[in-house]
């Protein structure tokens, strides 16, 4: 600046301290109007945000570092007769920032205000949000119908360990090492001669020794196979077994058992077949075919044209099996069956691949209830 | 075990289609998984159950069809002549362990001509899925 300023260029400096306001103040520009017209997409934190950048911009305008105190201090070097407009004019500019920043100010306070009260507004009269309710697994929903059934008949439910000992899955079920049936297994074995199960034969011995006989039990439960998973198969699946020891317990109380609870379960005209069979548990063994509840027996995709669905194996209790749990056969017998339920529930929701079951997809685990 | 329904028709003359055969079997226990045409034959799939060996054979599945249709079974004949020096001259059999071992059999055939297996045997092998080479290693089941 040079020594003595004249009149016209003080007027040119107070000028370029207004225009350079302007260009700052133009982003806050359309907040000037009154609070409605604040942009009503403006958020909560947007509008925070400005409010921010505009008292940024008070500091840089009119603080003690500013253009304009700058421009206040150099009246000393404006000529006497200059100074009094120089002052006024100043002191007008000065009202004017301070006028154009208290306006935005103020709106950009109302709107936010406004948004808080909106945000911490509650309509009591709103209906409440719906809860996602869970659903029953499409094998729990069917455990829950059979068990229904076997527990009307008296039976009581019980539960094994799904990581057993040789001596449960094994030795006390007539399968001395050795045995043929062992191999044919596929066990998943552990470490310490631990295996997981594979069958939930194992909670009849464990029933027995809880309690003793006379006693009617099912236990459905988790088995596990060395299987490759395919449509058909999986590794992990799920099995009921049934036990009742009493006295003079024939093979006519087991087919009645069994008849009696496919027709429970797949209505009053459903028949049963027994075909021989070996499980080393038992003796004599039979595997349980029903007339298909589809067709009724005549033949269809369900059955594969056979009119009959494998239910399972059962069988009258091996007396070794008794005497494993120190049981006397000459006094106690009765039977036992088991059934998968993975396959039943795969036959009636006709799923063409069992493994569904097991992905937890919920687009597909909602659609049973 | 794949069983042929022609070989099962000589040993018991059935009058039981392939089909018929297969859901007999079935419901007294030896399990037909399949049946299946192979030539002018049919083969039967048998699952069986490990306390059946007895039926690990035509002849065992036979004798099991000649009950369900109350028939005799039609046994092959076999003819053993004992010629020359006894079996003991040419091997000598030593049981080490009679527990592991109560009784051990053995025969010495002399005379085995090696060549190609005659077609009847090839036939019957291929329809049960068995490759047959020389007269000398065609299992005779």
């Amino acid at each position: 600046m040079s020594e003595a300023l004249g009149v016209s260029s003080h007027n040119g400096e107070i000028e370029a301290v207004a225009k350079a306001f302007e260009r700052e103040f133009e982003r806050f520009a359309r907040f000037r109007g009154s609070a409605i017209v604040v942009n009503a997409n403006t958020t909560l934190s947007e509008a925070e945000a400005i409010l921010k950048d505009l008292s940024e911009l008070r500091a840089k305008q009119i603080g003690k570092k500013s253009d304009l105190a700058a421009l206040k201090k150099s009246i000393g070097r404006v000529a006497p007769e200059g100074r009094a407009s120089f002052g006024q004019d100043t002191q007008a500019l000065e009202a004017r920032i301070l006028t154009e920043i208290d306006a935005v100010e103020k709106n950009l306070a109302e709107r936010i205000a406004a948004l808080r009260s909106e945000q911490e507004r509650i309509d009591v009269s709103l209906p409440g949000t719906r809860r996602r309710l869970g659903h029953v697994h499409p094998i729990t929903l069917l455990r829950q119908r059979i068990e229904d059934i076997f527990v009307a008949m008296g039976y009581a439910v019980e539960d094994g360990p799904e990581i057993e000992t040789d001596f449960y899955n094994f030795d006390a079920l007539n399968i001395p090492p050795a045995h043929p049936a062992r191999s044919t297994q596929d066990t998943f074995y552990l470490e310490n001669g631990l295996a997981l199960r594979s069958q939930t034969s194992t909670v009849q011995i464990h029933a027995m020794q809880r309690r003793r006989p006379p006693l009617r039990v099912i236990a459905p439960g988790r088995v596990f196979r060395r299987d490759t998973p395919d449509a058909t198969h999986n590794p992990m699946f799920f099995q009921l077994e049934g036990l009742l020891i009493d006295r003079d317990i024939t093979l006519g109380d087991l087919k009645g058992t069994i008849t009696e609870f496919v027709q429970r379960m797949f209505g009053a005209e459903t028949r049963t077949r027994f075909r021989p069979s070996y499980f080393p548990f038992t003796e004599p063994s039979a595997e349980v075919d029903y007339s298909c509840f589809k067709c009724g027996g005549a033949g269809c995709r369900i059955c594969k044209n056979s009119g009959w669905i494998e239910l399972g194996g059962s069988g009258m209790v091996h007396p070794n099996v008794l005497r494993s749990v120190d049981i006397d056969p000459e006094i106690w017998n009765g039977f036992a069956f088991g059934l998968g339920i993975d396959r039943m529930c795969a036959l009636m929701y006709e799923l063409d691949d069992i493994r569904l079951l097991f992905d937890n997809d919920v687009r597909f685990l909602s659609q049973f209830y | 075990m794949n069983i042929s329904y022609n070989w099962l028709r000589e040993l018991t003359a059935t009058r039981l289609d392939p089909r018929e055969t297969a859901e007999r079997l079935t419901m007294v226990g030896l399990a037909v998984d399949a049946v299946h045409g192979v030539g002018d034959d049919y083969v039967l799939e048998i699952d069986l159950t490990s306390n059946r060996p007895d039926c690990l054979s035509h002849l065992g599945v036979g004798r099991e069809l000649c009950v369900i249709e109350g028939t005799e079974l039609i046994a092959p004949v076999s003819r053993v002549v004992n010629a020359g020096a006894p079996a003991n001259s040419s091997i000598v059999v030593e049981i080490h362990d009679a527990d592991l071992c109560p009784r051990y059999a053995a025969r010495v055939v002399r005379g085995v001509r090696i060549g190609a297996s005659p077609a009847w045997l090839i036939e019957r092998l291929t329809a049960i899925g068995q490759r047959s080479t020389t007269s000398r290693t065609s299992p005779i089941t």
